[in-house]
């Protein structure tokens, strides 16, 4: 009797082993389910990332990674000892950071206001419309923007109207942020509110006309039910967004920049742009991007960590 | 039955006689390369060659690749040598070619500017060939051209005296300046101005434009328009780096350069140069110009001149341009930095890559460029098709000019020729002339050659990697001050009387290294 | 009480109205500009300084050097094949993906996770993936265009989101009556999930649309090559600014802007037809019934 009671103890005994065979019992299918991802990420993302160590080399195509001369970190030093780095940081910084602060919440305030639409037609229109500047090129949309804050251009115009003076806008450092912000929400809001807008559907009708038997007002019911319930979606996204805060294109701001707008306008990847066409270095490039996913994946963890602690949402 | 053994026998003996009466030229064993009697070409071999180069935007409009135009036939048929094409993706080119050089997929024949790449280094890394014992051996038309101009040879070597391209040349410094002063010659005339030569004639022909002719901008330009010379080099200097005296210098902290600024800067404040400039792009700058918001501009022969006279044609008889010689500070002197590129152009360059197993075929076929019939035929295509001699003068026929299926001028004549744009051969003014419908253009071509920037302007110097890294290390910083800075003196935001806080800023960002660098390249290019 | 939020929220109802249409006037000018210009004459463009309000000399020719270029339609029907194989792939292995990130009891899921999200960060760059992918031998094929961005971790993570809100006891009660993952995946997540799939194939379909830069460097057979690398050629081919080396040839910059313009509504009008199709996906209410179940 008391053996039998000690042999079922022993076998029951919550070790690890045991407990990875449980998991992989109770999951097999999911386990299984998952090779065809975990061989794609393997073969098309991992096997190719040997090529980051050519940040610590002096890359030539034709003696490939493993003959190329190592050189160690002489290209992130050169990149941190670069008279402009810190500009360049600063710009970067502000450039992004001014994109998350007004360019975030807008597809969603938008996305918002698109849902107290009572006619399904108008709203489907404002729908439509409103997502189709993302499609245009970059290229005619910087054409654009340009023709408008020209001196004789419309925003002129307007500033003339109120007694102001007529000044082309993009000459002055100070305008370059607001005019990137600003046109960047003109293009991508309305495209932005689509994954909002789904999000949106998934909110039960009922919920709402529960809030309004207990006396809430439309304003109380959008933060209360309506926000609430995207609230992971908007977490999720912000998180994701966050970790991409050192990277700003180069093509629109090498549209819009000049050399009097540098002084706010360069950023890391439009200078590695110039150093690029000097000649073509691998090395360098290689070095500044792999310093910028770091940056950007050490923000990524942290910004999870937080949100982990404040919310329920998280990426893990 | 003896005399059948001696019929057949001589017979034979006849046969193989006949046989040998072609020169055995290579020795490669069996890539043997045969020609035929005195004449080189057409060669007979087995082997054909993979020609890598980028197809002519306009050209892949009527084709998608080079070897079903009437140009490669001939060239097949001429020089005897089968080539395959391979076309990069349009505007890709540099990045496809890093892909082939990463790859290791080397083709026997790549063009591309190995120049910039550096030539020493190509051949070093294993990507090209080393061409000195082959031009010796396989490339008398080429050798021929380097021997008759000391100065071209020393152009396409490297530092080390070797050669690693078929370059593509230009016979005539006429094909080497393409930009240059315009100015609006219908309003010079109606207001009664000469065409302008002094920096005072400059100044009092755009108040005019601005008084009468109500130009609010009377000059505008892109905002880097001064760096070749323009308004900059009346003041002995250029925004870029020149050499006087064996010394390289940079501009943008010479003396010379403060006068420039002041000059630009009292402009801007008057009104007389475009408030602003520093925004401006080509496609504003049409507008202007066409608008007649602008009346003065700095500018391309063929993109700038060409393209308005083009766009107003029919629209409006009152519009006429003019390219004017770069402005000096007194009559007579000759403007000393001007634009001006050297015979030798990077661009269209040919290499044998390492992995070339035919080099002789690739030399034979790369040389016949140089040569007479190579020079016609690569320039103007096939006598009696597109061109015909008249008098002397290969003119372009009415295939290329009036084609009966109404092909474009431009889409017939680049089916025939390489000469409007380039390749491994010299290219011969005439064919540039007729390429061009216009005279103005071709006048202000006259007009921007006069000048000393041969003197000047730098020559085409190679960096090993040391100097490459310094380079790096250095000159994207200078450049982004110095650009920055020039056009905030010229705006006014910063008071010229800090220029020489600014040149003391650039000599901490270490031009004295950069000069040193060049002056060791320019040493040694001079040796060469 | 009622009567006075009425009137606010009617205040607010006709303001979010106006403010709507508004936007829209300011969205729809963009491609309005580009269909006005590409239906212009070239040299009244390049005179042009201002908005443009309607097309200034009305001609279709920017359009004729778009379609006289026979590679034009093949690029539109490789475009699609890739749209179409691309897409559906893509949808198949996200929803998968999603689906097993958000089983609460897979014990791996947060290293599959960070797995996953790592890659976003990190990349070998571009020519150890091409040499990658070269060596699985499937460069100048369509695979070369698909498997290499199979799955947008992205997507993947946004997906994941809106499957975890599923109700747990939804899960619970399919497996109760021994349903395993593929019909629970099958029969439950996905119909619950149609919005946020929906958007996905949008999303996935527009990146396909718009992708150049891989055939770039795998596509070799120019009769392969997609809609919007053909473009891009006749882009450059009419571009006047690579035609600035000696003095000649003038003609072809005559028609380029307005090609610019031509061939932006050539590449962007097919897409646009997309999302009208997916927006009835967007109905309210996918999740009545389902819940209170």
């Amino acid at each position: 009797m008391r053996n039998a009671t000690v042999l079922k103890n022993i076998i029951e005994k919550p070790n690890l082993i045991n407990k990875v065979k449980k998991e992989f019992k109770r999951n097999k299918s999911l386990y299984f389910l998952s090779i065809p991802i975990i061989m794609y990420y393997l073969m098309f993302h991992y096997k190719p990332m040997y090529g980051a160590l050519m940040a610590f080399q002096d890359y030539e195509p034709i003696k490939g990674l493993w003959e190329s001369d190592w050189v160690g970190l002489k290209h992130f030093i050169s990149f941190f000892t670069d008279q402009y780095f810190f500009r360049l940081m600063k710009n970067t910084l502000a450039i992004s950071g001014a994109s998350i602060l007004f360019g975030f919440p807008a597809p969603l305030i938008l996305a918002l206001l698109m849902n107290e639409i009572k006619n399904n037609h108008y709203k489907r229109t404002v729908q439509t419309i409103t997502y189709l500047p993302h499609f245009i090129s970059i290229v005619v949309i910087c054409g654009m923007i340009k023709n408008f804050t020209a001196d004789t251009g419309i925003i002129n115009y307007i500033i003339a109207l109120f007694g102001g003076e007529r000044v082309s806008l993009l000459n002055s450092p100070e305008n370059f942020v607001p005019i990137y912000v600003i046109s960047d929400i003109w293009q991508n809001a309305g495209w932005g509110t689509i994954i909002y807008l789904a999000a949106l559907t998934g909110i039960a009708p009922e919920l709402y006309e529960a809030a309004t038997i207990d006396g809430a007002n439309r304003w109380q019911q959008t933060i209360h039910v309506t926000l609430s319930n995207i609230m992971p979606t908007i977490v999720i996204m912000l998180i994701l967004r966050l970790g991409s805060i050192l990277t700003v294109g180069y093509e629109k701001i090498i549209l819009l920049y000049n050399p009097i707008t540098m002084k706010t306008a360069d950023v890391i990847s439009t200078y590695v742009y110039r150093v690029g066409l000097l000649d073509l270095n691998w090395s360098f490039s290689a070095a500044v991007g792999l310093f910028n996913s770091i940056i950007n994946f050490l923000f990524l963890v942290l910004t999870n960590y937080l949100s982990k602690k404040m919310s329920e949402t998280s990426l893990w | 039955m003896r005399k059948i053994i001696l019929i057949v026998l001589s017979m034979i003996v006849l046969t193989v006689m006949s046989g040998c009466t072609t020169n055995e030229v290579g020795t490669n064993g069996k890539h043997a390369v045969k020609t035929s009697g005195d004449a080189i070409y057409p060669l007979k071999s087995d082997d054909s060659l993979k020609v890598w180069m980028g197809l002519n935007p306009i050209l892949s409009t009527v084709t998608t690749n080079f070897a079903d135009t009437r140009l490669a036939k001939e060239l097949e048929e001429k020089t005897g040598v089968k080539v395959q094409y391979i076309h990069p993706a349009q505007g890709q080119e540099k990045e496809q070619l890093n892909l082939l050089l990463a790859s290791n997929d080397l083709p026997d024949v790549i063009r591309a500017d190995w120049y910039s790449m550096g030539g020493q280094k190509s051949i070093d890394s294993g990507y090209i060939q080393k061409l000195n014992d082959s031009f010796d051996k396989w490339a008398p038309n080429l050798t021929k051209t380097l021997k008759n101009n000391p100065k071209l040879d020393k152009m396409i070597q490297t530092d080390e005296g070797n050669y690693y391209v078929f370059p593509f040349l230009r016979e005539d410094k006429s094909l080497c300046v393409y930009s240059g002063p315009i100015v609006r010659k219908d309003w010079l005339d109606e207001l009664g101005l000469d065409t302008p030569v002094t920096i005072d004639d400059w100044e009092v022909m755009l108040r005019e434009f601005k008084n009468k002719k109500n130009a609010d901008i009377p000059f505008s330009a892109t905002s880097s328009f001064y760096k070749s010379g323009m308004f900059v080099g009346a003041f002995g200097v250029n925004g870029q780096f020149y050499v006087e005296d064996s010394y390289v210098r940079f501009g943008p902290i010479e003396p010379g350069y403060k006068e420039f600024l002041i000059l630009m800067n009292k402009w801007f404040n008057e009104g007389l140069l475009d408030r602003n400039i520093v925004s401006m792009d080509n496609k504003i700058l049409d507008s202007n110009v066409l608008n007649g918001r602008t009346g003065a501009t700095f500018g391309y022969a063929a993109g700038s001149m060409g393209k308005w006279l083009g766009a107003i044609a029919g629209k409006s008889d009152k519009f006429d341009l003019i390219g004017t010689c770069y402005p000096v500070i007194n009559k007579g002197e000759k403007p000393k930095m001007t634009a001006m590129d050297w015979e030798y152009t990077p661009n269209g360059s040919y290499a044998i890559s390492q992995k070339c197993k035919n080099i002789e075929l690739a030399v034979r076929f790369l040389d016949y460029g140089y040569g007479e019939e190579g020079h016609m035929l690569y320039n103007f295509g096939i006598e009696g098709v597109s061109y015909e001699m008249v008098d002397g003068y290969p003119a372009l026929t009415d295939v290329i000019k009036k084609d009966p299926n109404g092909e474009t001028f431009a889409n017939m004549i680049v089916q025939y020729v390489m000469g409007t744009y380039s390749g491994p051969f010299v290219q011969d003014k005439r064919i540039v002339e007729q390429n061009q419908p216009f005279a103005q253009p071709k006048d202000a071509v006259k007009a921007w050659m006069v000048s000393d920037a041969e003197k000047y302007n730098l020559p085409l110097i190679s960096y090993n990697s040391e100097e490459n890294d310094i380079r790096k290390k250095y000159l994207n910083a200078i450049n982004t001050y110095v650009d920055e800075m020039t056009l905030n003196f010229i705006t006014g935001n910063e008071a010229i009387q800090n220029f020489d806080k600014y040149v003391a800023h650039v000599k901490e960002l270490g031009i004295a290294e950069i000069l040193k660098v060049n002056e060791a390249a320019l040493a040694r290019y001079y040796k060469r | 009480m009622k009567i006075k939020e009425s009137v606010t929220y009617k205040c607010f109802n006709y303001f979010n109205l106006l403010l709507m249409f508004v936007l829209m006037l300011i969205t729809v000018y963009p491609l309005l500009y580009v269909l006005f210009a590409s239906l212009s004459d070239a040299t009244s463009l390049m005179m042009q300084d201002g908005l443009i309000l309607y097309p200034l000399g009305f001609t279709g020719k920017a359009y004729g050097r778009v379609f006289e270029n026979p590679m034009v339609l093949k690029g539109y029907l490789n475009t699609i094949k890739i749209v179409f194989l691309g897409t559906a792939l893509n949808i198949a292995l996200t929803i998968l993906g999603a689906y097993i990130l958000s089983r609460k009891t897979f014990a791996a899921r947060n290293a599959l996770m960070f797995f996953a999200v790592f890659t976003m960060f990190f990349s070998g760059g571009m020519i150890p993936t091409y040499l990658t992918v070269r060596g699985y031998s499937i460069d100048n094929t369509i695979w070369s265009l698909i498997l290499p961005t199979l799955i947008s971790t992205y997507n993947m993570i946004i997906m994941r989101t809106s499957f975890s809100a599923i109700p747990d006891s939804l899960e619970e009660s399919a497996k109760l009556d021994g349903a395993g993952h593929l019909t629970i995946l099958s029969r439950i997540v996905v119909p619950l999930s149609m919005p946020v799939i929906a958007v996905m194939v949008l999303y996935y379909s527009v990146a396909h649309w718009n992708s150049w830069f891989s055939a770039m460097l795998y596509i070799r057979d120019r009769d392969k090559f997609p809609l919007q690398l053909v473009l891009r050629e006749i882009l450059i081919q009419n571009d006047t600014s690579s035609m600035t080396q000696n003095v000649g040839n003038v003609e072809h910059g005559m028609v380029s802007e307005t090609v610019k313009y031509a061939t932006i509504m050539v590449s962007t009008l097919p897409i646009l037809f997309v999302y009208p199709f997916l927006q009835k996906y967007f109905l309210k209410g996918m999740m009545i019934g389902a819940v209170k179940g």
